[in-house]
């Protein structure tokens, strides 16, 4: 309200007794709500704190014996793709994979991005395709140091990139989009798609959507 | 513990109080206010581990508490049995208004059930603005409403408050 409304607001509430009664009403009503304040119980504060550290460590232990028994069924299923396939035929899905992009499928499985330290770099934009971040950390996928970001677009797909300033190991099955050394290639595992580029910079990308990864290729120009 | 717990319960622990009262009244007992506030910072620290960060910590701890209680709390919740233990008396005397002087010893029992009859609409409006200490633009984004209607609910409800308190208490006097 400006000053001006303000000081004819006063003035009409010196002259008008209905409205005075109003707004003595509504006084009066403040006072008793805010008479309701209270302070949380020392022990709710000392609960929360506990909640959030059994918490923190139960995941812990749930994420170190969920790994566990990923290595174990990474391991066996390298294992029985060996043996069983005949290298160059059947699914390339069940060929062993370099250990951070084994790695990063598995975090894309399971929704997760490494979050040890905040990330370095902003997320690329990737508005321009229809995505928006969802989730940022930065860490080490298998032995590669990265920036995670997760995006999602209206429709729900899932976009998961990965910016190192080292480039990431090829894919078994790896199918490249240009001839010669170092150029960007996709390959498919497990059901999802990867991408990976050196320019505009080091990024491995993953979806279960190969026509997300085509748009980013293009979008990225990382041919 | 990781950074990113701890930084978790440095940024939302001051803010309990806000969490706390939010929750007290829109339960009936103390500790299913608790438990609705163990179950606001659940929520909030998993959507914190999912790397949201909020740029107003009180209301977003504010807009999850009032979900906890759209989903989960508002098929258990009942109205107040008329069971509410008596609490100490409170002096509010901001005045020589009669009205002040005759709402100086309403005691919180009394203004709690007056809180719990209005509407939901209102008595959420009042928590948030009153209570909680949120600006009527800040409570319009919590409850997703315009501000004018929460400035109007907030209106009215402040003075059914008073109204209602003010009737029992007269009431109480004279029998």
């Amino acid at each position: 309200m400006s000053d001006r409304k303000s000081e004819q607001f006063e003035a009409h509430l010196l002259t008008c007794a209905d409205c005075w009664h109003e707004v003595t009403r509504a006084r009066g009503g403040r006072a008793i709500g805010e008479s309701l304040r209270e302070l949380a119980p020392q022990s709710l504060r000392e609960d929360i704190r506990a909640t959030a550290q059994s918490e923190s460590s139960s995941s812990g232990r749930f994420q170190l014996r969920w790994l566990a028994a990923a290595v174990v069924a990474v391991t066996l299923t390298a294992i029985a793709g060996t043996a069983l396939l005949r290298p160059g035929h059947g699914d390339r899905s069940m060929v062993q994979q370099p250990e951070s992009i084994a790695q990063a499928i598995i975090d894309f499985q399971n929704g997760r991005i490494p979050a040890e330290r905040p990330v370095e770099r902003d997320a690329p934009d990737l508005a321009g395709i229809g995505f928006t971040v969802s989730g940022a950390g930065s860490g080490e996928v298998g032995n590669v140091e990265v920036d995670g970001f997760t995006y999602q677009d209206q429709a729900g797909r899932r976009l998961q990139l990965y910016v190192s300033r080292r480039p990431f190991p090829e894919a078994a099955g790896a199918e490249m989009i240009l001839d010669g050394p170092g150029s960007p290639w996709m390959a498919s595992s497990q059901g999802i798609g990867l991408l990976c580029a050196q320019k505009p910079f080091p990024l491995l990308a993953l979806s279960e959507d190969p026509d997300v990864l085509q748009e980013l290729s293009t979008y990225l120009s990382v041919s | 513990m990781t950074t990113s717990d701890f930084d978790f319960l440095q940024r939302t622990l001051p803010c309990m109080d806000l969490v706390y009262n939010l929750a007290r009244r829109c339960t009936t007992h103390h500790q299913d206010a608790e438990d609705l506030v163990q179950e606001t910072y659940l929520r909030a620290l998993k959507s914190w581990r999912s790397h949201r960060r909020p740029d107003k910590v009180e209301a977003w701890l504010a807009t999850i508490c009032l979900n906890v209680v759209r989903s989960d709390y508002r098929r258990r919740s009942r109205r107040p049995a008329e069971q509410l233990q008596a609490e100490a008396g409170l002096d509010f005397r901001s005045g020589d208004h009669t009205e002040d002087t005759a709402l100086g010893s309403i005691d919180k029992s009394a203004v709690h059930r007056a809180l719990w009859e209005l509407p939901d609409e209102q008595r959420i409006a009042v928590v948030l603005v009153d209570i909680c200490g949120f600006t009527s633009s800040e409570t319009a984004r919590i409850t997703r409403s315009p501000r004018g209607t929460v400035l109007s609910r907030v209106h009215r409800g402040r003075k059914a408050l008073a109204e209602t308190t003010t009737l029992r208490q007269v009431y109480k006097h004279e029998t």
